[in-house]
């Protein structure tokens, strides 16, 4: 049995009962399995192109009859029984620019040392090990060797047979990298932050300390659901499982590093570290640790400190003796992606009251006040990436990423992504559209959609039926259908946000502060960056704060990673934040319940 | 009777129901004063005025026009008036509909969907064990062989804990309990598919709904 993929034209072969999604994991097609291939969402559909193939039960319900018509099937309910040929969405998914907010590094420690040595003193009458002699060098420079890598020993053999001048000696914490012939060319790092949906590369020119490049790829393991639940609940299937998406994750990033090192023409072994964050299962999944205990309460993580491996452990495509740094966890469920956020902003250090959000499908929360930090997270669900909505979408082209009204002019403003026809609302979309509907008063604060009667006169044209609920039509498509939310995307999206608003209410509370206390909110996250900060206010998913205390700092895991990549300091405060943030639980508070009703409220 | 006393009662009952689904517990204690007054069947007042008024609550509740905090309003309307009436209920007309032991499935924290439910059942006059969320097997069968349980309620808000429901079916089965005690289970990620394929008797996609399956499963086990 055979199955072929358009529009790329990959053929191979596929065992019985092997459904369309499966197969592409295998091959590591990328096509999207939001809610993990239990048939509960539509993001995995593919185009059945060479026959005729029954939709399934869930294809009926989750499918419209025009798109069963042009045959349109779950890929994940799609069993490849005799050749097959399927066609992929034609859209790919826009990634959203990874914006790295870097500080300015002046007079920093930086990790990896790099220092000249003369070899002129070297005796070569005495019988003193050569490597013994390097390590009294280095000492008289102020650097201690404390271990060597094979390959830095070699290249210090060969330097004193040649009789070179001097070597450079590329350090990682005691531990020799390299002795190479002395040269000027630069030494190159890497720092990533492995998000559930996107990983993020930088690359780093680690002789000038400053970032040359970012790449963004979707994450690989999204193909077993949109959240980390649902790869743990993957994993949990069978021991495989896990080495899988382990595995899945390391070819990923091996893809990466060689189109980022390749794209700037750099040496493999000119590499020599690279840093991880991500939040405590993507940490875990990178290195192949059990996911099984982060699954639930009390989510016992396998390690939670700073952890360095050789490259070569992990079989990433670097020298083998390269350092890779997995930033610390603060517990199983406050990972090193905000560990992360909190080194960007250097949180630690600061003197005033600041709150950082990392507004996705977990939430995480970190908030400073009298030098104490205070952390927290939630899983908020993927609403906000616009899955399980009725016409939600990711962000491909065509998807609307923002919505405004203008009553006095009456005027409904739409923007999608590459200003394509509308095709879904995404998750900034749906925020915008909520956020208005409420203004309006189609919703009201309670979240209710209002009988239509008492909409704006003109916005009542707008009004739909989806099944039993009542809707509000954001769009038409192409083909004239109705690109609506209803009221249960509605109450979606306040689940989110109350998860979101609950995380930020029990800092606060931890610190005893009121939002008049908070001098600046900080949205982080690729995601947050595309949020309108005006909906975000008005819905209450941030405190109520003056609109211009909310900054936005991108990807500030990524920015956390790479200054613990470039300098010593930010790597001790990364250490530090794990050891002494104070960790707020809130599903255990006795107020929990009334504290998350109210903050499902649209409003402040 | 005479007209206006027919009349009244239809206004009182109708008044009743209509505070459940208004969300008004003023209103629910003036209704149900005045159905006292009236010596209005305390058993009629509660099942067709503020049961009624619930059953609105609960299609509204499908419809998503309602959501949690709603229903908190609606019960404690609901629980307002029922605490008024109580203490003039016959004492052979038992509201007493069946034993619950709920709780959320071990290596589960999650607690609001469950609380909802236990509230709504207590509120249509279930009597509820509440196990609290984290709950192992043994505890479940522990609490349902000690109150004589009909019924075992499971939740569970992930998708890598509702797994656990069936250790609990499992276990029922082993101890030789499954046949007397039915097993019904909900929760966001929780489907009627996974319900059948962990051995629970029934799904249930939200607290209002969950009554409504309770009761069935009572009735069934009577019959």
């Amino acid at each position: 049995m055979g199955l072929t993929i358009l529009p790329e034209g990959l053929s191979f072969a596929v065992a019985p009962g092997v459904s369309v999604l499966e197969a592409c994991r295998e091959h590591d097609i990328d096509l999207a399995g939001i809610c993990g291939g239990r048939g509960r969402c539509r993001e995995c559909r593919v185009t059945v192109i060479d026959r005729e193939v029954a939709p399934s039960a869930l294809d009926r319900s989750l499918l419209e009859p025009a798109d069963l018509a042009r045959g349109w099937r779950l890929s994940c309910q799609l069993l490849v029984e005799g050749d097959l040929t399927v066609e992929l969405p034609p859209v790919s998914l826009k990634l959203l620019d990874p914006n790295v907010v870097l500080p300015q590094l002046e007079s920093v420690e930086p990790v990896i040392r790099d220092v000249d040595i003369d070899l002129s003193g070297f005796a070569d009458e005495s019988d003193r090990p050569a490597v013994a002699q390097l390590a009294d060098a280095l000492r008289d420079k102020g650097v201690e060797l404390r271990r060597s890598s094979v390959a830095a020993l070699r290249e210090l053999g060969l330097a004193l047979a040649r009789r070179e001048s001097g070597v450079r000696c590329l350090l990682h914490e005691g531990m020799l990298l390299d002795a190479r012939a002395r040269s000027s060319s630069p030494v190159y790092g890497l720092a990533i932050d492995i998000g559930t949906s996107t990983v993020s590369m930088a690359l780093l020119d680690l002789s000038t300390l400053s970032m040359l490049s970012v790449d963004t790829e979707r994450n690989p393991q999204g193909a077993y659901g949109g959240d980390f639940m649902s790869r743990i609940a993957f994993a949990m299937e069978k021991e495989e499982n896990l080495l899988e998406l382990h595995a899945k994750t390391i070819r990923s990033l091996n893809k990466m590093i060689e189109r980022l090192i390749l794209s700037y023409g750099i040496d493999r072994k000119h590499v020599v570290l690279m840093t991880v964050a991500g939040n405590a299962v993507m940490h875990h999944l990178f290195f192949g640790f059990d996911v099984k205990a982060l699954g639930g309460f009390p989510f016992r993580p396998t390690l939670n400190e700073l952890m360095v491996v050789p490259a070569a452990e992990l079989a990433l495509k670097l020298a083998p003796a390269t350092p890779v740094v997995g930033l610390p966890l603060i517990s199983g469920y406050i990972g090193a992606d905000t560990v992360a956020v909190v080194v960007a902003l250097d949180l630690l250090a600061r003197k005033d009251t600041v709150v950082a959000v990392d507004v996705g499908t977990n939430a995480e929360v970190a908030l400073v006040h009298r030098g104490r930090l205070y952390v927290c997270s939630a899983p908020a669900g993927p609403a906000f990436e616009g899955a399980q909505m009725a016409c939600g979408t990711q962000a491909r082209p065509g998807a609307i990423t923002k919505v405004a009204i203008d009553e006095a002019r009456r005027q409904f403003r739409i923007d999608t992504v590459e200003e394509k026809p509308p095709f879904g609302i995404a998750g900034t979309g749906i925020v915008d559209a909520v956020a208005e509907l409420v203004r309006v008063g189609v919703l009201d604060p309670s979240g209710r959609m209002a009988d239509a009667a008492q909409w704006p006169q003109w916005l009542r044209e707008r009004e739909h039926l989806a099944g039993e609920m009542r809707a509000f039509v954001v769009a038409r498509d192409a083909e004239d259908r109705p690109l609506y939310l209803h009221q249960g995307d509605v109450r979606e999206l306040q689940l989110a946000k109350a998860a979101t608003a609950t995380a930020i209410h029990y800092v606060m509370d931890a610190a005893k502060i009121t939002a008049a206390d908070l001098d600046q909110v900080y949205v982080a996250g690729a995601f947050g960056s595309y949020l309108d900060p005006v909906s975000m206010l008005r819905i209450a998913l941030l405190p109520d704060v003056p609109l211009e205390r909310v900054q936005f700092i991108g990807n500030a895991a990524l920015a956390g990673a790479v200054l613990a990549t470039l300098s010593q300091r930010h790597l001790e405060t990364a250490v530090r934040v794990a050891s002494e943030a104070v960790r707020v639980d809130m599903a255990t508070d006795e107020s929990f319940q009334e504290v998350f009703v109210d903050k499902l409220r649209l409003g402040h | 009777m005479n007209d206006t006393t027919v009349n009244e009662r239809e206004v009182v009952l109708a008044g009743l129901a209509d505070s459940v689904w208004k969300l008004d517990a003023a209103m629910a204690t003036e209704f149900a004063n005045r159905a006292v007054t009236l010596g209005i069947d305390a058993y009629e007042a509660i099942n067709d005025g503020l049961a009624k008024g619930m059953m609105v609550v609960s299609g509204m509740f499908d419809r998503r026009e309602y959501f949690v905090p709603e229903l908190l309003r609606a019960a404690k309307a609901m629980n307002t008036g029922i605490d008024i009436l109580k203490p003039h209920l016959k004492v052979d007309a038992t509201t007493h509909k069946g034993t619950v032991v709920i709780a959320t499935v071990k290596g589960d924290i999650h607690q609001i969907g469950k609380n909802l439910v236990a509230l709504m059942l207590r509120t249509a006059g279930f009597t509820v064990h509440d196990l609290g969320v984290n709950c192992p097997a043994e505890k479940y069968l522990g609490k349902a062989k000690e109150e004589n349980a009909d019924i075992i309620g499971m939740s569970a808000l992930m998708t890598t804990t509702m797994l656990y429901m069936e250790t609990v079916t499992q276990a029922l089965q082993k101890e030789g309990m499954r046949d007397r005690i039915n097993v019904m289970v909900g929760g966001a990620p929780v489907s009627e598919t996974f319900a059948k394929k962990v051995g629970a008797d029934r799904y249930a996609g939200h607290a209002a709904m969950a009554v409504e399956v309770a009761k069935e499963l009572v009735a069934q086990k009577v019959s």
